[in-house]
């Protein structure tokens, strides 16, 4: 009989401290997961905002360089570099006589290069 | 004894009798009150949103159309001949203006305009005026260094031609709101434009305005590329303007196309202008007239009356034809050459130019063949330069002129055959020599290499295509011989054509232009042009040069052909053409080695 009580007794105190410990595991695998959540929010909104950023500063870059990219085309137009060639480099287009192709043969270049 | 309901325990006082049927009155009323409100406030909410929220809408906002991205022109090399970048424009909210005097003063220093109309603009009673669309750069940065309350910008696209003249007629140009209005951007205009953006002008209680945009950023529109090579353009262009400059002329036309498949290298157009400003120049200069003028080609057009003389079997290459000594009655015409001349052999007619000849020539063939021939060649018709392969039509053509072969009277057909009575665009006559530097075939003009949609896929690519056949090899070789004499013959009419190191095949013309008031050929007003291609046996460029109305020189031979010269000799090298004398040919042991081994 006594057995019997000390073993009833015994039971119930394991038995809430499985349930405790099982809760506690619970607890803290929910806090895990609140805690992993709430960091992945973190990490989105933050890289939201990078990547918000970047677009921004890319647009900015993007538009810096359409005109850097228009000037560029307009001081390589052909006529500012004949101009530059001749006046400033002294350069003047060879005659034919003064040009030797060291070739077998010279087929005609292809006009798209 | 059970207790009374209260209000039986304390009956109402005399001098409240008749409150209740009041009360419920009033309860009644407000009852039926607050349900036509709640009725009221459901039709208006509900039944009438739609309505009375456009309304709201007309009255407080307004939607600005903004012209999208418009995708660029390109040369053959991938240069952008035309591009669009963002730029600033600027508004005012006239409401929010401190002093519209003072601000209009300091802003017409910044833009240059006139303070008046900018004072008339600040002044102006609508929530919202445009002050300038489009500022370059640095006059966005001095006004907005001005700080002035009121003014506000915002982005739209401002086109630019980088090359400034270099084939300003061919592109043409964009109005304010970057639709096409000449050129190829009126051409291609559908496949350029940009989605259009819809900016929302919203209008608070307090008149502030605010300009958002409507929806996602819009679409770019697509591109087009062109076979025109910048260098060869510049080439062209600057010796036509040498050309016309030299011979004191009205204006010029030259065209360069790439002989094997007939792909436009160049169109060049003198006078030119800046399509950056195209404004300050006269609307004449924004012709195309390559492409949309007529003339009478002259004495050029006598190489296709031989041609086909020849293919018909008409004359034979020693055939001799008299030429009456300078001068022959026709009916009531007379027909003069520039110098008097006996027999001559069609190589002869064509050195030197004899339209007597060429007149007996072309009167010897049946009038429906010759009509039939003028026709292949792409006279009087539409090359369709500017058709998609579909066929769509994007701008318009010159056409010519020829008379339908059942009106041809035999004073017509003589006049016909040495290049007078028709009408030919620039482009039209370039295509019909090039193929005879074909050997025979002619070639469809190709001025756009491809077009690409706003994605970069690709929308349509044209290349070499054949029209058929209008001469045979053999008649064309024999042309080729006859046109070479005119150049490298010292009694030749084109000896200043000739390029040092190179065979060079081509024709004059000397044309007077005929004045519509006067009903006559003026003796004054004259248009000399050259064509020819070059190499002569294995040509590489076939080059037209019109010059109209030169006060020095006024032949082909002395306006035209020397500008033909000097764009073949700067070209040739480019493509790597080089005289045959030029060219060494060293074993390969003795040959260096190549640039960065040793």
């Amino acid at each position: 009989m006594q057995d019997h009580k000390s073993r009833t007794q015994v039971q119930p105190r394991s038995r809430r401290a499985a349930r405790l410990a099982l809760m506690l595991f619970c607890a803290g695998l929910i806090t895990v997961g609140a805690v992993f959540y709430l960091w992945q929010r973190y990490q989105y909104i933050r890289l939201g905002f990078e990547v918000a950023a970047l677009r921004a500063q890319l647009e900015q870059l993007e538009r810096r360089l359409e005109p850097l990219q228009v000037e560029a085309d307009f001081l390589s137009r052909p006529e500012r570099i004949d101009a530059l060639a001749r006046d400033t480099l002294g350069l003047v287009p060879p005659v034919p006589s003064q040009v030797i192709v060291v070739e077998q043969d010279v087929p005609a270049a292809d006009l798209s290069r | 004894m059970s207790r009374l309901p209260i209000y039986l325990a304390n009956p109402v006082p005399q001098r409240f009798r008749g409150f209740r049927p009041r009360v419920l009155f009033l309860a009644t009323g407000l009852g039926l009150l607050a349900l036509f409100l709640v009725w009221r406030a459901f039709d208006l909410q509900v039944l009438q949103h739609e309505r009375l929220s456009a309304l709201q809408d007309r009255q407080s906002q307004r939607i600005l159309r903004i012209g999208g991205k418009r995708g660029p022109i390109l040369d053959r090399t991938g240069r952008r001949l035309a591009v669009s970048i963002a730029a600033d424009s600027l508004y005012a909210h006239p409401a929010r203006v401190d002093n519209p005097g003072v601000t209009a003063y300091r802003l017409s220093r910044v833009l240059d305009m006139p303070a008046a109309e900018l004072e008339a603009l600040l002044r102006s009673r609508r929530p919202f005026v445009w002050i300038k669309r489009q500022l370059l750069p640095q006059e966005a940065t001095r006004v907005r260094a001005l700080e002035l309350p009121g003014l506000a910008f915002t982005q739209e696209f401002r086109r630019t031609y980088p090359g400034r003249e270099l084939a300003a007629a061919l592109l043409g140009f964009t109005g304010v709101d970057t639709q096409g209005l000449e050129g190829l951007e009126y051409a291609y205009d559908s496949y350029l434009a940009g989605e259009e953006e819809l900016r929302l002008l919203d209008t608070d209680a307090l008149g502030r305005v605010m300009l958002r945009s409507r929806g996602g950023p819009p679409a770019a529109g697509g591109s087009v590329m062109l076979t025109i090579h910048p260098a060869i353009q510049y080439f062209a262009e600057t010796e036509l303007a040498r050309g016309v400059a030299v011979s004191e002329a009205k204006r010029g036309v030259a065209v360069v196309l790439d002989a094997r498949s007939a792909e436009v290298l160049a169109m060049a157009h003198v006078p030119g202008f800046n399509p950056n400003n195209y404004g300050a120049y006269d609307k004449e200069a924004y012709f195309d007239r390559a492409v949309t003028s007529g003339y009478e080609p002259g004495s050029t057009f006598k190489v296709l009356t031989l041609a086909i003389a020849l293919e018909e079997g008409v004359i034979k290459p020693d055939t001799l034809i008299f030429c009456e000594n300078g001068a022959m009655e026709l009916y009531d015409s007379v027909i003069h050459d520039t110098k008097p001349h006996g027999w001559l052999n069609p190589a002869g007619i064509i050195r030197v130019s004899s339209n007597i000849c060429a007149a007996k020539i072309g009167t010897l063939i049946p009038v429906p063949v010759f009509h039939d021939y003028i026709r292949r060649f792409g006279f009087g018709g539409r090359l369709g330069i500017f058709e998609t392969q579909d066929g769509r039509r994007l701008a318009g053509e010159a056409e010519g002129m020829v008379l339908p072969a059942q009106r041809w009277t035999p004073v017509d057909q003589a006049a016909i055959s040495f290049g007078h009575g028709i009408l030919v665009s620039p482009l039209q006559l370039v295509t019909a020599i090039n193929a005879v530097a074909n050997g025979g075939e002619l070639l469809m003009p190709v001025l756009v290499r491809e077009v690409r949609a706003g994605d970069g896929s690709l929308v349509e690519r044209h290349a070499r295509r054949s029209l058929g056949r209008v001469l045979s090899r053999r008649t064309a070789e024999q042309m080729v011989g006859y046109m070479e004499h005119v150049v490298a013959d010292e009694t030749g009419t084109g000896t200043r054509a000739a390029v040092p190191g190179y065979a060079v095949a081509g024709k004059t013309g000397t044309t007077e232009k005929y004045e519509f008031q006067a009903r006559g050929y003026s003796k004054t007003r004259l248009i000399a042009s050259f064509v020819g291609f070059v190499p002569a046996r294995d040509p590489v460029l076939t080059i037209l040069v019109l010059v109209e109305e030169p006060e020095r020189g006024r032949s082909g031979g002395s306006v035209a052909a020397p500008v033909f010269r000097r764009i073949a000799e700067r070209t040739l090298p480019l493509l790597g053409v080089w005289p045959a004398d030029a060219v060494r040919h060293l074993p390969a042991r003795d040959a260096p080695p190549p640039r960065g081994q040793p």
